[in-house]
């Protein structure tokens, strides 16, 4: 990674929210810090890499910035502004009048604005990444699996309805509820990558990287004193993502998809299991909470030595919790297959009856309980619902295997 | 009647940086106010911000060997730098001047009619 790179990565989010703090506007943060950027690619290998790369981007883009507000005046051209407190915009202004250190961290403010309650998750994950991620339109794009210019237009769309939006932290008692739709933006991107839901690749380590990424900029960035439950959500969210994370070496073999049973445990990333139970560590006695809960089961998975010593009761008993919490089909589903696993498939078959769930996932594992029952034509029928829905090429090799192997039973 | 004007300011470009958001703002009023003072009394045709001066490049006369050579800068090097310009069309030089009175007060403006060149 060259240093250019490595700066974007690592200061592009507190960059931007310094630009957007001094001109109140998204469009022309953005395109002054790009072009900043694309002046350092140029001129950098040549002259040098300066002493204080953030400094230099934050410079130029400060300049980019005012001329081209200029221009605008000039043509009488005014462009709707964020609402920033005349005091941040005073420190920001001083902050690169100084042209030294970027003291200011507002990254939680363009954290939160991303996660606009205006905008749908699917719109808030992406312009997350863009914005505070410093993740390009190009591999946004990539990890949406979408076009470029869709991606850039859907952007576009986002920034305009964000025009106007207040540029702030919201009272202390509103924070943590705009925290939890920022957690769900996350899980989201997280899920994108870790299961995409269609497309060749099985998994996306690079999106789901970017996800935990975030995550773990949020919980740096928010102020202490945070309710209880919402630090142990946001932990436990953390915790949970890194456990999913840490098994991305064995959940492909050869380009196809391994389940969790199947999975080489010695492949696991066995540094992030111990910083995701450690991070659990305070919890677990908590009140239970929905990501506390997932958290929890994935953590049960995590420390079993085999999957045989799988403590499935318990897992059983997280989900009934949180099914108290929050009754979802997918939640069901997911409890279903933990009650096979404790008790049978019989017992399994039983828990699935009446949860309704579009997509392969419900009839794939119907199909994979009746066919542990010997149930083989009803298996076959199931496993054809699941192939008509799945858009994930590994997932479906994976299903058309399992459907070959009940022809042979 | 069409209008050239050319707006010059000591220092312009470095005073513009140094400026703050308030000042900007100020300077944004006053741009509105010609523009809505143009269009009270004839059109607006176009305008445009210049870049500094560093960036200009000056294509010299060529001298007694009939070399022309570029030069780094403006064409007239003075404290004054052009900031940016309009093109506006009302009735007449003092209606011109009058609209241009709005333009921000640290500025000097050249207001100097465009010679008409349709038939008419």
């Amino acid at each position: 990674m060259t240093v250019l790179e490595e700066v974007v990565r690592d200061d592009w989010g507190r960059l931007l929210a310094l630009l957007v703090a001094r001109f109140g506007r998204l469009d022309l943060a953005e395109d002054a810090l790009a072009d900043a950027v694309e002046a350092a690619a140029r001129t950098w290998p040549a002259d040098g890499v300066p002493a204080n790369p953030a400094a230099w981007l934050l410079t130029a883009a400060r300049r980019r910035a005012l001329d081209r507000l200029r221009a605008e005046a000039v043509a009488a051209r005014r462009v709707p502004v964020l609402a920033v407190e005349a005091e941040l915009a005073q420190e920001a202004q001083r902050t690169m009048a100084d042209s030294g250190e970027v003291l200011v961290d507002e990254r939680l403010r363009l954290v939160l604005l991303c996660a606009h309650p205006s905008l749908s998750r699917e719109a808030a994950a992406a312009l997350t990444l863009r914005l505070v991620m410093g993740v390009t339109t190009e591999d946004v794009a990539r990890l949406f699996l979408v076009p470029t210019p869709t991606m850039a237009a859907r952007l576009t769309r986002a920034r305009k309805r964000l025009a106007g939006a207040r540029f702030e932290l919201p009272p202390p008692d509103a924070l943590p509820g705009r925290v939890t739709f920022v957690e769900d933006v996350a899980y989201l991107a997280f899920t994108a990558g870790y299961a995409p839901g269609s497309g060749a690749d099985v998994l996306r380590a690079d999106v789901a990287g970017e996800a935990l990424r975030l995550v773990a900029v949020l919980r740096s960035v928010l102020p202490a004193g945070l309710p209880e439950r919402d630090q142990a959500e946001l932990d436990a969210l953390l915790a949970l993502m890194l456990l999913q994370h840490s098994r991305r070496d064995a959940r492909v073999r050869d380009g196809a998809l391994v389940l969790l049973p199947d999975q080489d445990r010695g492949l696991w990333r066995h540094d992030e299991v111990a910083e995701a139970v450690e991070l659990l560590q305070p919890w677990v006695h908590a009140p239970p909470s929905p990501y506390l809960l997932q958290a929890l089961v994935a953590a049960e998975h995590a420390i079993a030595p085999s999957p045989g010593e799988t403590a499935w009761e318990r897992i059983v008993q997280r989900y009934d919790e949180l099914l108290d919490l929050v009754d979802s089909p997918v939640v069901r589903l997911n409890r279903a297959v933990a009650v096979a696993e404790a008790s049978g498939p019989q017992a399994g078959l039983a828990a699935l009856s009446g949860v309704a769930l579009p997509g392969h996932r419900l009839p794939a594992v119907r199909a994979e309980l009746l066919a542990r029952l010997g149930r083989y034509d009803e298996a076959r029928t199931a496993y054809d619902a699941a192939l008509a829905m799945c858009g994930n090429d590994a997932e479906r090799a994976h299903l058309l295997t399992r459907r070959a192997e009940t022809d042979a039973g | 009647m069409k209008f050239l004007v050319l707006m010059a300011e000591k220092d312009s470009f470095a005073r513009w940086e140094a400026a703050d958001a308030a000042e900007h703002e100020a300077a944004f009023a006053r741009f509105e106010a010609f523009a809505r003072a143009v269009e009270e009394r004839g059109s607006m045709l176009g305008g445009d911000a210049l870049a500094s001066p560093d960036q200009a490049r000056t294509l010299r006369p060529a001298d007694d060997a009939g070399v022309r050579s570029v030069v780094a800068g403006p064409y007239a090097e003075t404290v004054e730098q052009l900031g940016g310009f309009f093109l506006i069309d009302v009735a007449d030089l003092e209606t011109a001047l009058e609209a241009a009175r709005e333009l921000p007060e640290s500025y000097s403006v050249e207001v100097r009619p465009i010679i008409d060149m349709e038939p008419g």
